[in-house]
């Protein structure tokens, strides 16, 4: 009867049970930190090719060179099959000349490695979308 | 007993230790996360700012609505000025700051509220962002070429770019004579004899070196340590030249056109009024004589010799300059950058010339220009006054060359 009215091991049963809830909710900090880091690389990324096409505008093959060199990490963007052509998109406003917006938009889905949350969403990625918009600086407007 | 005394004095302290510890873990994930939020938002903020200032300048020097313009860009960057998560304001001129008041600036203004997640536990429910950016739009406008200098030589870093050391007097009336060298003898006026050289102001770069005889300055100035001129020049100071189709000859009369070799041609004392592009050394020998009212010669390859005893009156193209309808105006003789021969031009007294002799990468020596002088402008590599005949170079904006100078926006801040 002694043994079961003891408090010894307690504070190590509170441990394990606290220390799994928190260890989730760092996986979580950590997994919002790092799709965090992946926008803010698209958004880079998509800054990069609309600075360039502000002056570039109908270059849509430097465009998108400029975004794909712009950084590798966390995402490597030069890797067509991580991020394809298909998920970049260049949009001029009206015609490609100056004071006109060009728009760059970037697309990456970040994959969710936290346990259980696919299951529980029901998706295993979460679709991360860059878009910036910078004026055309040149040419000049005919 | 003993035992269970310590026991009961314990319970709870868990919880204590969890709610200290879920305080701290809250702060640490707001300064993680909410603080991660409110730096990417402010870069944002920042590029949005930037481009809605570049975008308001450009419609600015287009006469367009440029408050409009630059607060639709803002907005197609999310700044979108719903007065609840951020403001947008663009002003022209700015309401502070450096610029403030400067009518040529424009100040766009983003102020952002970030909402926090978890910052909100210690208080915080909003940190607010405030960024801005200035840009500068100058509208186009036709100006004086080199801002007006009579002779300008344009060599960035030559040793007696602009030289006077002749033993005829040279006078320079209207404008200025301007050294772009930087070098520590890069205006060189050091005659011995008693000729003498007189401009309003001498301004230089580099080191002015002169005898005191040698030189009057009639405005009082004569300076070094002037701002530099772009070299080469920017593309706008340089005309946008097209050359006509053939060109033929008529007697001692030569029409407009492109022509090879020397130039002019043999018995040709008369150039029609038109452009001529030469592709060949363009010279005038003594005894010769060649008039040509209302011409533009440009030198595409070759030199440019008038040799003294020689009889040439020339004029430009009548101005003023405008971009569509008299390109030339004003403009005498055109060497292009890619072109860098000589100018030689000893005027007899039978001689005159009006209009703009602009030669970049050419080295000019006038050597006497008659009794009629240059009306206009000389620019070149490097110009050497020194001659055996007294020279007169006379400066009328007007029987000038002005160039288009294209609107210009800049980051300012």
């Amino acid at each position: 009867m002694k043994n079961f009215n003891s408090e010894r091991g307690q504070s190590l049963v509170e441990l394990s049970i606290s220390l799994v809830i928190l260890l989730y909710l760092l996986t979580g900090a950590v997994e919002f930190g790092m799709a965090y880091f992946q926008f803010v690389q698209l958004r880079d990324a998509a800054q990069e090719g609309a600075l360039y096409g502000s002056v570039n505008p109908t270059d849509n093959t430097g465009i998108m060179a400029r975004i794909r060199q712009s950084s590798q990490s966390p995402i490597k963007l030069n890797n067509t099959s991580v991020v394809p052509d298909s998920d970049i998109t260049i949009t001029v406003s009206g015609s490609a000349c100056e004071g006109n917006g060009l728009t760059v938009e970037v697309k990456y889905n970040h994959k969710i490695f936290m346990p259980f949350i696919p299951q529980l969403i029901g998706t295993s990625t979460v679709p991360l979308t860059a878009s910036v918009t910078d004026t055309i600086l040149s040419p000049v407007c005919p | 007993m003993m035992k269970e005394h310590t026991t009961l004095k314990e319970r709870g302290q868990a919880l204590v230790i969890i709610a200290l510890a879920a305080v701290a873990l809250f702060a640490f994930a707001a300064l993680a996360i909410d603080g991660s939020l409110v730096f990417s938002d402010r870069r944002h903020a920042q590029n949005a700012a930037d481009t809605s200032a570049m975008a308001a300048a450009l419609s600015k020097v287009r006469q367009g609505t440029w408050e409009s313009d630059g607060m639709a860009r803002a907005a197609s960057n999310g700044y979108d000025n719903d007065g609840t998560t951020n403001e947008v304001h663009v002003y022209n001129p700015p309401v502070d700051g450096t610029y403030a008041g400067n009518s040529q600036y424009i100040q766009v203004k983003i102020t952002s509220h970030v909402d926090t997640y978890f910052a909100r536990v210690l208080g915080f429910s909003q940190v607010t962002n405030h960024v801005e950016a200035v840009t500068r739009a100058v509208p186009s406008a036709i100006t004086p070429l080199f801002d007006g200098n009579a002779v300008v030589g344009l060599a960035p870093h030559d040793c007696k770019a602009v030289m006077y050391q002749g033993n005829a007097n040279t006078t320079i009336t209207g404008s200025n004579i301007f050294v772009n060298s930087d070098c520590s003898d890069a205006a060189f006026f050091n005659n011995s004899s008693a000729a003498n050289l007189t401009v309003p102001c001498l301004n230089s770069v580099g080191g002015i070196t002169y005898n005191p005889g040698a030189i009057t300055v009639s405005g009082g100035c004569l300076a070094s340590g002037a701002s530099p001129y772009v070299y080469p020049p920017e593309n706008y100071y340089n005309p946008d030249v097209v050359c006509p189709a053939g060109g033929s000859q008529t007697g001692n009369s030569l029409s407009e056109g492109t022509y090879s070799g020397q130039f002019p041609p043999s018995g040709v004392e008369v150039l029609e009024g038109g452009v001529y592009c030469v592709n060949g050394d363009f010279r005038v020998n003594a005894g010769d004589t060649l008039t040509g009212n209302g011409v533009f010669i440009v030198m595409q390859s070759g030199d440019v010799t008038f040799n003294g005893g020689a009889t040439i009156v020339l004029s430009a193209i009548p101005g003023p300059m405008d971009p569509d309808t008299n390109p030339y105006g004003g403009l005498l003789l055109y060497m292009p950058i890619s072109n860098s021969g000589t100018i030689t031009i000893n005027g007899n007294s039978g001689s005159a010339f009006t209009g703009t002799i602009y030669a970049p990468a050419a080295d000019v020596s006038i050597s006497g220009t008659g009794d009629g002088g240059l009306h206009g402008q000389i620019i070149g590599y490097t110009v050497d006054l020194s001659g055996t005949s007294d020279t007169s170079i006379v400066y009328n904006n007007s029987e000038n060359w002005n160039p288009l100078i294209p609107a210009q926006i800049q980051v300012a801040q």
